[in-house]
């Protein structure tokens, strides 16, 4: 598939006049954009990279599929909040990378609120509380699990998604869900937290992994976003989540140096706030929350 | 009268960039990282450990085997269920 450079400051005109609504509200525009009404417009796809601090969250909206991959921190409130001011009111795929409390924090707090058509996980047997109570949220629900594979792929909607990765047998926690979807021409690539011998492992199996946006693997970690690995996705731009001052210096400075040196962009949460890409299918926007403290 | 060392349970959530634990502590789960380095040797994601923090300072620390064994049936006995359970019919 031929790549799509993605065109910035020019938004669909049925986002203007939203866009003069968020102006009188006070919304930080950056860009010459800002975040507008993120539910699903007829003929795109809305993808927000919510801004959860050291934690993952992003919500996917077309029309017929609202997906979510990831949930937040175990010890934060802040998810279900920032659905409903994107107007989830369901989701037809709920996929948690992997079992780490930052990752499935408030799985359990989505799955007793909102109806949950079926939740993809890893199938990594972690020893949590928090996985515990995600289980036993899940259980009471009334939602499909499914464990999928390496190659595996599923339409939701619009959306074509194909699983990059974990292959039996799961080698550790960080050998985790990884997924490609598309809408149209326009791909996004999750890596959860999977590291750099996670990474080639996809290249190995010989799938696409050509994505226009990228979410960086483990919050921008140097574990992760190997070298090899970004210029075979090559990616328009990359996003990452991390919280603001957090413990463990992510990003890496040698992954920025990476990106820097290849031409990629960057958007982090830690920065930017929630960081929302809009698609047709043939281009895309990018809006974020703030603009870049001093 | 000295009441020694205040233990607590706890439980490896993961382990980052090879250097620190994150350890969720007491049935709150109260987020605390810790250098990997003052962990028992062989402790790994999803290892229970009972813990004394003096303040922030993990002040001592031991291997729960027995914890670590009974989380672990609990969580694939119930993934099991939902395993059995499997993906919800395709309404087409």
């Amino acid at each position: 598939m031929d790549a799509v450079r993605g065109r910035r400051r020019r938004l669909p005109v049925a986002f203007l006049s939203l866009l003069m609504v968020l102006v009188l509200a006070g919304c930080t525009l950056v860009d010459g954009a800002g975040l507008p009404d993120p539910q699903p417009l007829a003929g795109h796809l809305v993808v927000s990279y919510l801004d959860v601090g050291q934690g993952d969250a992003s919500l996917l909206q077309a029309e017929g599929c609202t997906m979510l991959i990831d949930t937040g921190r175990h010890d934060r409130q802040d998810l279900l909040p920032l659905l409903q001011q994107a107007g989830v009111t369901a989701l037809d795929v709920l996929v948690l990378t992997h079992p780490h409390a930052d990752h499935i924090g408030q799985a359990a707090r989505v799955l007793r609120t909102l109806p949950v058509a079926e939740v993809w996980m890893s199938g990594w047997e972690h020893t949590t509380a928090t996985f515990e109570r995600t289980l036993d949220a899940l259980l009471d629900s009334e939602a499909g699990y499914w464990e999928p594979r390496t190659g595996d792929t599923h339409r939701c909607g619009p959306l074509f998604i194909q699983i990059l990765n974990p292959s039996e047998p799961l080698t550790d926690i960080h050998d985790n869900l990884a997924l490609r979807v598309s809408f149209g021409q326009v791909a996004f690539l999750w890596t959860g937290d999977a590291e750099t011998r996670h990474e080639e492992a996809m290249l190995a199996t010989g799938l696409p992994v050509v994505a226009q946006v990228l979410q960086l693997g483990h919050h921008g970690s140097r574990t992760s976003s190997g070298e090899r690995f970004l210029q075979a996705v090559d990616p328009s731009v990359a996003v990452y989540s991390a919280g603001r001052d957090n413990d463990y210096g992510h990003p890496h400075r040698e992954v920025m140096e990476r990106l820097e040196a290849l031409g990629i962009p960057v958007y982090g949460t830690d920065v930017y706030g929630t960081i929302r890409v809009i698609t047709d299918g043939r281009s895309w926007t990018i809006e974020t929350e703030r603009e870049p403290g001093p | 009268m000295d009441q020694g060392p205040r233990w607590e349970q706890a439980v490896v959530d993961r382990l980052v960039d090879g250097r620190w634990a994150v350890l969720l502590v007491g049935s709150d789960e109260r987020e605390q990282v810790v250098e990997l380095a003052c962990l028992p040797p062989g402790v790994e994601a999803g290892s229970w450990l009972k813990v004394h923090f003096d303040g922030h300072r993990l002040a001592a620390v031991q291997r729960d085997e027995e914890a670590t064994a009974e989380a672990a049936a609990h969580i694939r006995q119930k993934l099991e269920q939902l395993r059995r359970r499997g993906r919800r019919p395709d309404p087409s």
